[in-house]
């Protein structure tokens, strides 16, 4: 029983608090044991009270000799006097065992997969190993683990219940089959302690594998080998057969490595990261059933194959050809890894066969996680790595100071460490991969540059990625979004499952399979797609490959960084503004008081009525406007994503693109900012894909090569003005205008048609539809999205072009969409309202300034234009007097005929409550002082409306 | 088991993963968000800092090295919280007076395991 505290001795290192802890309890367990002799006990006294002191500071680290005493001290404990003597059971033991252990290792070199009975050899061997009880506990994990192995392996080949035949895709293997694998939990903290360590060890493993590419020290590959090799161990221990059989070949080729016999080409390199990645995926599987679920222990958990047998295979034929002649050997090992895993070429990844059975596990855990403090998580992390994209944005246009490369890495760390404690593993260690390259960096006091930036981001991506799959599987709230890119690989791995989603739409819409065959295979989520449907013959092999290309294709339209968002419904609100809304709450009260008061003291000729009325008048006006900016926010972030956005789009339309922003702390509503966000992108997609030129053409145009984006934002009026100018090229005129004929939009009056009018049929719906519209070489896609979204916030939109010199949007947004600037009106007996941003003028009319149409309709001469006039209640005649309205929307034109102006004044928007039911072009209300109602009209509706009526007339 | 302990990390889901842990066994935790923070509060009652090495405005390294200066606390035990694997790291808090470390991710018993060795007995 003494074992463990010797082992704690031996491995202990000062300061490792937690080490110390377990060796005052191991210590002291042995002191108190039954079983211990004087010697023992003593000895184990002597190390509990010495370890406290060393924790407490109170004493010194033990050196060597002293530990090497107590070790021998406590192994008094079976063998009651002085320092052990081998005695001849020992000996022979040993002698024995050193004769099974090579034998052993001799098999495993020789062994290949499908050798039957070297397998059942070794079965035999290491059996023996197992089940001697001197065997020592050490190696007993390593020798339990060959021994599974192999049980398998013959289990398998011999066509027991695990084993399911291959296809003849490799005819030249018959190795044993990779579909799922079962795994019997016996104890969850094994397990968990075994997801952690390993992926620890892949961590590590995967970048020293990649400073080896630059630095081949010995040092490196010793500790490459030996991270693989205690993986290997694990896993065996555990049960992880594919761990510990891929572990295993790639620990060999470590073996050969170090010993000198195998060169570190870039086959080698490859490899042993394609196989760190499948033995992550493994882990990471392993890690989500553990993690995933309700309560109760999983009794089972299945160990997904990832194609390991694919690297098994790439290493053995690494393996097998001398040094010499190792790289005409790897060109005929299997290809890379096929990232998608379902493309033709890498057959066994199509050959796999169906999996037994689901996935079973009712996951386990007593850990105190609750699904708020999950959400708390998510939302930390979210926030943090906004602040870290951010920060490395800037680098786009100067490098990133040490300063600042220490803020990225606290943040990153932050997350990595949350993460650890709910074992996300995936997340902390794509956290590890990024702190510790950031740590480079930091230490060095180094600068990020343009490069490394990009690198870092597309890391950030993946931690996003990952935390969005926790913020799935944890139901949090995220934005509905067909896929997640994943920039690591396709639809195989962690992220499968939204991913798998959009796959399978696409095969059905390509009328490759039926909606059955992808529920079906759906509800096997644990595999790939594309295998399932493939293995269940739905599917053909080269439609799935179509289909990715596909996927990969509509990836690159819709697919940016914005899709990681995760939706808020908080807000961050500065404490001034909270303050001061306090204090104003306690003005409030004070302001009450002083009413009733004044009530009582009327008689007295109301003075102090008065004054607690006008008082109470300037509380309410400073209250709404703080409350307002309450929720007013920067569009600091919105803006933010855009220059990640263009950085996305200008690589992947392979153009040269800048993007400056300024004004980027003008403040808006959240929920404007949340609808601004779409058209923003609508517009910059279209000006890089279509605006800027590509960089020679622009070189021979007389232009900097890379083409200029400009976002700002500024106050005006009571309106925010968004601009987004581009130096590409400008609309095409004519070709807009062609396309406006061809589409009947144009009507017969083209020669009378101004460029501003003509540019606007780039917002119709029909220029957006997909196909014609890039053939237009002006802009189009999504358009119409920019007009509706602007529309729906009561804004408009600016578009100016110049020919080769670019093109410029304004979108005027109002303030906020809650509390309105605009003017009443009557008609009849109700009372409506329009904001003033939609209205031009209003004046009183008289008959001859209205012109008939003959049609039954009219116009209204304003100076020099005659613009059609709106009937709310659509009367044949016009009335002899009354009040115009001019409205604009959309840059057209309307006059409404009322018949009273009311008044100028603010107003709050309500919605329309049901009982009032359905009216024309109204979109909510507004309680007047006195408690009646006013409609708010909908003035682009109205317009829109009125010219379908008229038309229909 | 009885004491007060500060535990000083910027990450608020690790303060609540060390309530969670010492609160059963009677402790008191308090909490600050950072070095700059846990000085203000740090005074005799504290039986125990718990002090993450990363935080903004003052790190754990400052941290200590402020208190360490201060005799009413420099002989009060300082437990690093640290994701950190680094040796350099590791030795560099022993030499400013640190009792040691807990290596994030951690059990919460090896948490209360090592306070309950730091904390006088009652």
């Amino acid at each position: 029983m003494s074992e463990r505290l010797t082992d704690l001795l031996t491995h202990y290192q000062d300061g490792d608090l937690v080490a110390a802890a377990d060796v005052v309890e191991e210590a002291t367990a042995v002191a108190e044991s039954p079983d211990s002799n004087a010697t023992a006990r003593d000895a184990a006294n002597e190390i509990a009270e010495r370890f406290r002191a060393i924790a407490r500071m109170q004493a010194a680290c033990p050196a060597p000799e002293e530990i090497e005493q107590w070790v021998r001290a406590l192994a008094a404990e079976t063998d009651d006097g002085g320092p052990v003597e081998p005695d001849n059971g020992t000996l022979s033991f040993l002698g024995r065992a050193v004769g099974h252990l090579s034998a052993i290792v001799d098999m495993l070199k020789r062994y290949r997969d499908g050798d039957l009975a070297l397998a059942t050899e070794i079965l035999a061997e290491t059996q023996l190993l197992a089940t001697d009880p001197n065997t020592p506990q050490d190696a007993l994990p390593i020798i339990r683990g060959i021994r599974d192995t192999f049980f398998d392996h013959v289990r398998a080949a011999a066509g027991e219940p695990t084993a399911v035949g291959r296809p003849d895709s490799e005819p030249s293997s018959d190795e044993p089959p990779a579909g799922d694998h079962e795994v019997v939990i016996d104890d969850l903290d094994v397990v968990t302690s075994f997801i952690q360590e390993s992926a620890d060890h892949l961590d590590d493993i995967e970048h020293r594998v990649l400073k080896l590419e630059n630095e081949q020290t010995d040092d490196l590959v010793n500790s490459i080998f030996r991270s693989m090799h205690t993986i290997k161990g694990v896993a065996s221990f555990v049960g992880f057969s594919y761990v510990s059989e891929t572990s295993h070949e790639l620990e060999a080729l470590l073996d050969e490595v170090r010993n000198g016999h195998q060169q570190i080409t870039d086959e080698v390199i490859t490899v042993l990261l394609d196989g760190t990645d499948v033995l992550s995926r493994i882990v990471a599987s392993i890690e989500r059933q553990v993690a995933g679920g309700g309560s109760g222990a999983p009794p089972v958990v299945t160990e997904e194959s990832f194609d390991h047998l694919q690297i098994v295979q790439r290493v053995q034929a690494l393996r097998l050809s001398d040094p010499e002649e190792s790289s005409s050997a790897a060109e005929a090992a299997p290809p890379k890894a096929d990232p998608v895993g379902a493309g033709p070429a890498s057959g066994p990844a199509l050959d796999l066969p169906a999996p037994e059975e689901e996935a079973a596990a009712a996951i386990a855990s007593s850990d105190p996680v609750t699904p708020e403090m999950i959400d708390a998580f998510i939302e930390e992390s979210t926030d943090l790595l906004d602040g870290v994209e951010q920060e490395l944005l800037r680098a786009e246009s100067e490098p990133i100071d040490p300063e600042t490369v220490g803020r990225i890495f606290r943040a990153v760390h932050t997350v990595k460490g949350n993460a650890g404690f709910f074992w996300f593993t995936r997340v902390e260690q794509q956290c590890m991969a990024l702190e510790e390259e950031l740590d480079g960096y930091r230490t060095r006091g180094a600068s990020i540059d343009h490069d490394a930036a990009g690198r870092f981001l597309d890391m950030v991506d993946m931690v996003r990625g990952s935390i969005r799959a926790v913020a799935g599987a944890a139901g949090a709230v995220v934005t509905e979004s067909p896929e997640v890119v994943d920039r690591t690989g396709g639809s195989g791995d962690g992220d499968r499952l939204p991913e798998g989603d959009a796959l399978g739409k696409i095969l059905v819409q390509m009328g490759e399979i039926s909606e059955e065959s992808l529920e079906r295979a759906l509800s096997r989520q644990q595999r790939r797609l594309g295998e399932i449907l493939v293995s269940e013959e739905d599917v053909k092999p080269d439609s799935v490959e179509k289909a990715l290309a596909e996927q990969a294709k509509r990836r690159t339209t819709t697919g940016t960084a914005s899709e990681y968002a995760v939706s808020r419904k908080d807000i961050r609100v500065d404490t001034v503004k909270l303050d001061k809304l306090f204090d104003l709450v306690g003005e409030l009260i004070t302001a009450e008081s002083m009413l009733l008061g004044g009530i009582e003291s009327a008689e007295n000729g109301g003075a102090t009525l008065t004054k607690a009325a006008s008082y109470l008048q300037k509380i309410t006006r400073e209250m709404q406007e703080i409350t307002l900016s309450v929720r007013m926010i920067p569009l600091e972030a919105t803006f933010g994503k855009m220059r990640r956005l263009v950085r996305d789009l200008a690589r992947r339309f392979e153009k040269d693109v800048n993007i400056e922003i300024s004004g980027e702390q003008t403040e808006m509503d959240k929920n404007v900012i949340e609808e601004v966000s779409d058209p923003l992108v609508h517009i910059i997609r279209n000006a890089i894909d279509h605006g800027i030129e590509p960089a020679a053409d622009r070189e021979a145009a007389g232009k900097p090569r890379a083409g200029t984006i400009r976002l700002s934002a500024k106050h005006e009026g009571n309106e925010i003005w968004i601009t987004i100018a581009d130096d590409g090229r400008g609309l095409d005129r004519d070709r807009i205008l062609a396309k406006a004929v061809e589409r009947g939009l144009a009507g017969d009056q083209d020669g009378e048609l101004t460029d501003d009018q003509i540019y606007r049929f780039i917002f119709e719906p029909a220029f957006s539809t997909a196909g014609s519209v890039s053939e237009i070489s002006g802009r189009g896609v999504g358009m119409d999205v920019v007009r509706q979204n602007t529309e729906k916030l009561r804004g408009k939109i600016d578009l100016s072009s110049e020919p080769g010199q670019g093109t410029t949007f304004i979108l005027r947004i109002p303030l906020t969409l809650a509390i309105l600037d605009g003017v009443t009106f009557e008609i009849g007996d109700t009372q409506f309202s329009v904001p003033t941003t939609d209205l031009v003028t209003f004046q009183s009319y008289s008959k001859d300034s209205i012109t008939g149409t003959g049609s039954g309709h009219h116009g209204f001469r304003l100076r020099d234009e005659v613009i059609p006039i709106i009937q709310y209640e659509h009367r044949d005649e016009i009335p002899d007097h009354g009040v115009i309205i001019v409205l604009q929307s959309a840059n057209r034109t309307a006059a409404l005929v009322v018949d009273r102006i009311v008044g100028y004044r603010q107003f709050v928007v309500r919605a329309m409550p049901a009982y009032i039911g359905k009216m024309r072009a109204v979109s909510g209300c507004s309680i007047q002082g006195d408690g009646s109602i006013s409609f708010i009209l909908d003035v682009a509706q109205l317009i829109a409306e009125e010219i379908e009526y008229v038309g229909a007339r | 088991m009885s004491g007060k302990v500060l535990c000083i990390d910027d990450s608020p889901t690790i303060r609540k993963l060390v309530h969670k842990a010492l609160d059963p066994q009677g402790y008191e935790v308090q909490e600050a968000e950072n070095g700059k923070e846990a000085l203000g509060l740090a005074d005799t009652s504290v039986d125990l800092f718990l002090v993450d090495v990363h935080m903004p405005e003052m790190d754990g390294f400052e941290f200590v090295e402020s208190i360490k200066q201060r005799p009413e606390l420099a002989g009060k035990p300082v437990v690093f919280l640290t994701t950190e694997s680094s040796e350099e790291k590791k030795q560099r808090g022993k030499q400013l007076g640190v009792n040691g470390w807990i290596v994030k991710p951690f059990e919460p018993e090896a948490l209360t395991k090592v306070i309950a060795m730091l904390t006088p007995a009652t």
